[in-house]
């Protein structure tokens, strides 16, 4: 199972022509409010957020995959808002309690589950840029617990067939 | 000196972003200092006017999944925006706060408003990392209440009896504990405060609350666990573990 979190327009994303079985995308671009920082999702309601949106849940479907990947437009380095909106919206992943991990403090995880991840970014990006998103991928990685991390740049959106190996 | 301080978090009670910008506002005393509040899309227009006054902006946001919140990365491309039309040319400092005890943790947060101010054209006057963000909040609000208390119970007793030097320090033991935890935010604000006066950039600075890790995640975990107990919800249901399918 493959989940693809993506800011993408229908018709590129239809010319990505992903497989219609086996991935679940997540639109980023619907309606959503950000992340409110309340933590209700880690001492109110554990494993759900408080807001019934299309994000309620989107802790337990970044988890429950076995690949999860990123497609997002470059913004400074990082995701765009509504990219970023899904990753805030998605804390309840883990508890609210600490641990060691790689040598840092992070939480410990409500799902035992290792997923690859591929991040790729879109859109005009600097070295600059190219390395925090490097730096990014890889500390998104940590924090999730995944197995490896890959990185992926395009040009342009229209351009992300050339480089993904979806 | 005008300076705009951001206040970044989405919080609207305790949020620790505000409490710290609000404690690097008074290291600025004599400046002339305008609080915005930028914690979602109602706050951005007011914020955005207020770019084009300030001689240097300062953001206190806290750490969200390695990077910006996502409502302060919708925000800072429109500042880029505003920044460019209008050819604005401040300098923009940082304060990063996170959960995690490593200080170093905000650097990749930090890297985003650089990024932002190459984009934008505006001058990156560093930013101050701070690690056990929640932690720090309540030893800045424990430091003025121990103070008093200690003043207090000082009082009381000089009337009964006579006390020496040492004595009297004994009485702040508890205001010492709390003040030297709080002592990297110190330094790394004063550091920031004289580069926003006097017009410079200056390296990240990051620090944390000085308490080693063992015990912070001791002290972190109980807090979480009373939090939840303050919410209803008991440890077990916090700790609630579901089965995933891989």
């Amino acid at each position: 199972m493959k989940v693809v979190i993506h800011d993408l327009e229908q018709e590129t994303l239809r010319k990505l022509a992903l497989p219609e079985s086996g991935v679940l995308l997540v639109d980023a671009r619907k309606k959503g409010v950000y992340c409110q920082g309340c933590f209700n999702c880690w001492t109110k309601n554990p494993g759900e957020c408080t807001y019934k949106d299309q994000l309620q849940k989107i802790g337990r479907t970044i988890s429950c995959c076995e690949e999860l990947w990123i497609i997002s437009r470059s913004v400074y380095g990082t995701y765009s808002p509504e990219v970023k909106r899904v990753l805030d919206r998605s804390i309840s992943r883990s508890y609210p309690f600490f641990t060691f991990r790689s040598g840092e403090i992070h939480h410990p995880l409500r799902f035992k589950t290792h997923p690859h991840l591929r991040v790729c970014w879109y859109g005009e990006i600097t070295e600059f840029e190219k390395e925090t998103a490097k730096e990014l991928a890889e500390r998104n990685s940590i924090n999730l617990s995944c197995r490896d991390v890959q990185v992926f740049f395009a040009e342009d959106a229209g351009r992300l067939k050339e480089v993904l190996p979806l | 000196m005008k300076v705009l301080i951001l206040n970044g978090s989405p919080k609207k009670k305790g949020s620790s972003s505000k409490l710290f910008s609000s404690i690097l506002r008074l290291m600025l005393a004599g400046c002339e200092v305008r609080t915005c509040r930028v914690c979602g899309v109602m706050d951005y227009e007011a914020a955005l006017e207020a770019l084009t006054w300030a001689e240097a902006v300062v953001i206190s946001a806290p750490l969200y999944v390695d990077a910006a919140p996502a409502h302060i990365m919708e925000f800072l491309e429109k500042a880029e925006k505003v920044c460019r039309e209008k050819k604005l040319q401040f300098h923009f400092y940082a304060i990063s706060n996170s959960g995690f005890v490593e200080g170093k943790q905000n650097a990749g947060h930090l890297r985003v408003y650089e990024g932002f101010c190459r984009r934008a054209g505006v001058v990156w006057g560093g930013g101050v990392g701070l690690g056990g963000g929640t932690m720090l909040y309540w030893m800045c609000i424990l430091t003025p209440i121990s103070l008093l208390l200690d003043t207090i119970s000082l009082i009381a007793d000089l009337r009964q009896n006579t006390l020496t030097a040492w004595e009297i320090m004994n009485y702040y033991s508890g205001t010492a504990i709390t003040l030297f935890l709080c002592m990297g935010l110190v330094i790394g604000f004063s550091l920031l405060a004289g580069a926003i006066r006097g017009g410079r950039s200056r390296k990240n600075f990051y620090t944390r609350v000085l308490i080693p890790a063992c015990l912070f995640l001791v002290g972190a975990d109980l807090f979480m666990f009373v939090l939840g107990l303050c919410k209803g919800v008991l440890p077990h249901r916090m700790l609630r573990r579901e089965k995933t399918p891989y």
